[in-house]
C-alpha cells in the first residue's frame, strides 16, 4: 500500500518538473532532456524515460504559437502585429536562438524568413547572441550565404529579416535518403516513419521552407554525384572563406544549417552562434561550448574555437552526405 | 501514431500539447479532476513512449 502512495507522490512531483520544461520549451528557453534531469537527480532516471515523448507530442503540434517578446502565448495573428511591419504567414521553425516565421513585406510583397529572439525580456545572453548574429551576418556579402535583409528591434521585440529560401536543408535530405533506404532494406513498415516522430522542434531551424518533396536524392550515399557534391562543398569553403576573412567564425556548420534551393544552390544559414573576433583576441578564442556535438571539432569541446573548427565541422558534413551514415 | 492510441490517452495529448489548454483548463474540458487529469496526462506520455521505443528508440539530448 505504501509502495503505491510513494508512487502517486512521486508521479505528482514528476507532473510539476514536465509542466516546468515545457513551459521553458514553449517560452524557447529549452534544455536538452539530459541537462534538465541533472537538476533534479532523484527524478533523473524518471526524467530521461518520459520527458522524450512528451517532446514528441509537442512536436505533433502544427504551428507553436510562442511568444515573441514576453513570455505569454499569443497567437500567430497577434505576434504579427509585433514584427515590426511583416505580415506572417506561418511558423517555419524554432530553435534555440530564435521562431522563423515565413513573412510578407506589405509593400514589396516578397516572401521572407523573420527570426524573432523568443523567450522573455531580459534574457541578455539570447539578446546579446540575437543581436551578434544579425550584426556578424550583416557584414556578410557572399552568393552562398543567406543575407540579412533587415534588423532590429521593434516593441522589445529582436527580429532579423532574410529571403525565404525555397528548397530543404541537407539535415532533411539526409533524412529522407535513410528513410528510403530502410524502407527498402526493412521489412517492417513502420520503420520509414520515424525520423519524422523523432524530430525535435528546436532542431528545425531553417530559413526555408520545408514541405517541398526533394528531387536531389543523388547528392547522398554511394549513389551520389560526386562532382555535384564536391561542387557543393567548395561553394560552402568559399562562403566560409569569406565569413573567416570577416572576422566571423560560424561554430555550427552541419547539414541542418545548409540550404539546397531548387536551383540546386547551396546557402548557409543560422550564424547564430557566430562569434566575431577582435584583432587583439587570441587566435584560439576560449569561449563557451556550443554547437552540435557530432559535428564540431574537438577543440570546440573545450569551449576553444577558430576558423578551422569551420571546416572541420565541414568535413564531417560532407562525410554524412558521401556516405550516407552518421560520422 | 498518435492515431493508433486509445481515445482517453489521445484527448489528453491534443488538449495539452495541440491545444495548449493548462493543467487547470484541460481537466474542465474532460469533466474531471486536476489530479486525474495529471496522472492520465503522464500515463498517456508513457505509452507514446512505449509505442515509439517499439521502433527504434527516441534520442535524447
Amino acid at each position: 500500500m505504501t509502495s503505491i502512495a510513494t508512487e502517486s507522490a512521486v508521479d505528482l512531483r514528476l507532473y510539476e518538473l514536465l509542466e516546468e520544461f515545457m513551459i521553458m520549451l514553449r517560452r524557447g528557453q529549452s534544455v536538452p532532456v539530459r541537462e534538465f534531469a541533472k537538476r533534479y537527480p532523484e527524478y533523473s532516471s524518471r526524467i530521461i524515460a518520459d520527458f522524450p515523448a512528451m517532446l514528441m507530442a509537442e512536436g505533433l503540434k502544427p504551428r507553436l504559437s510562442m511568444v515573441p517578446g514576453d513570455g505569454g502565448p499569443v497567437e500567430a495573428a497577434d505576434a504579427c502585429e509585433l514584427l515590426a511591419g511583416y505580415r506572417v504567414i506561418r511558423q517555419i521553425g524554432q530553435g534555440g536562438t530564435g521562431i522563423v516565421y515565413e513573412a510578407e513585406h506589405p509593400r514589396l510583397s516578397r516572401r521572407l524568413a523573420v527570426k524573432v529572439l523568443p523567450g522573455r525580456k531580459g534574457d541578455t545572453n539570447l539578446a546579446e547572441r540575437f543581436k551578434r548574429e544579425s550584426e556578424s551576418v550583416a557584414r556578410l556579402d557572399h552568393p552562398n550565404i543567406v543575407p540579412v535583409f533587415d534588423f532590429g528591434e521593434r516593441n522589445g521585440v529582436q527580429y532579423i529579416a532574410m529571403p525565404l529560401i525555397d528548397g530543404q536543408s541537407l539535415d532533411q535530405l539526409v533524412k529522407q535518403y535513410r528513410a528510403n533506404s530502410r524502407s527498402v532494406a526493412d521489412t517492417q513498415s513502420t520503420a520509414g516513419v520515424l525520423p519524422m516522430v523523432t524530430d525535435q522542434p528546436w532542431s528545425k531551424l531553417s530559413t526555408c521552407r520545408c514541405d517541398s518533396p526533394s528531387t536531389q536524392v543523388d547528392l547522398i550515399g554511394p549513389t551520389a554525384d560526386f562532382k555535384k557534391l564536391a561542387k557543393l562543398g567548395a561553394d560552402v569553403a568559399s562562403a566560409l572563406v569569406h565569413a573567416h576573412e570577416n572576422k566571423t567564425i560560424h561554430r555550427d556548420i552541419k547539414p541542418g544549417n545548409l540550404i539546397l534551393d531548387k536551383t540546386g544552390k547551396i546557402w548557409v544559414t543560422n550564424f547564430g552562434l557566430a562569434t566575431v573576433r577582435d584583432d587583439k583576441s587570441d587566435p584560439s578564442r576560449t569561449g563557451d561550448v556550443t554547437g552540435t556535438p557530432r559535428f564540431i571539432a574537438p577543440e570546440q569541446m573545450r569551449g576553444l574555437c577558430d576558423e578551422r573548427s569551420d571546416v572541420y565541422s565541414l568535413g564531417i558534413t560532407l562525410y554524412e552526405m558521401a556516405s550516407g551514415i552518421r560520422a | 501514431m498518435i492515431a493508433s492510441m486509445v481515445e482517453i490517452d489521445r484527448e489528453i495529448l491534443v488538449l495539452r500539447h495541440i491545444e495548449e489548454l493548462s493543467i487547470s483548463e484541460a481537466p474542465a474540458e474532460l469533466n474531471i479532476s486536476v489530479d486525474t487529469a495529471k496522472k492520465r496526462h503522464l500515463r498517456a506520455i508513457r505509452r507514446l513512449q512505449q509505442l515509439c521505443s517499439g521502433l527504434n528508440g527516441l534520442s535524447v539530448g
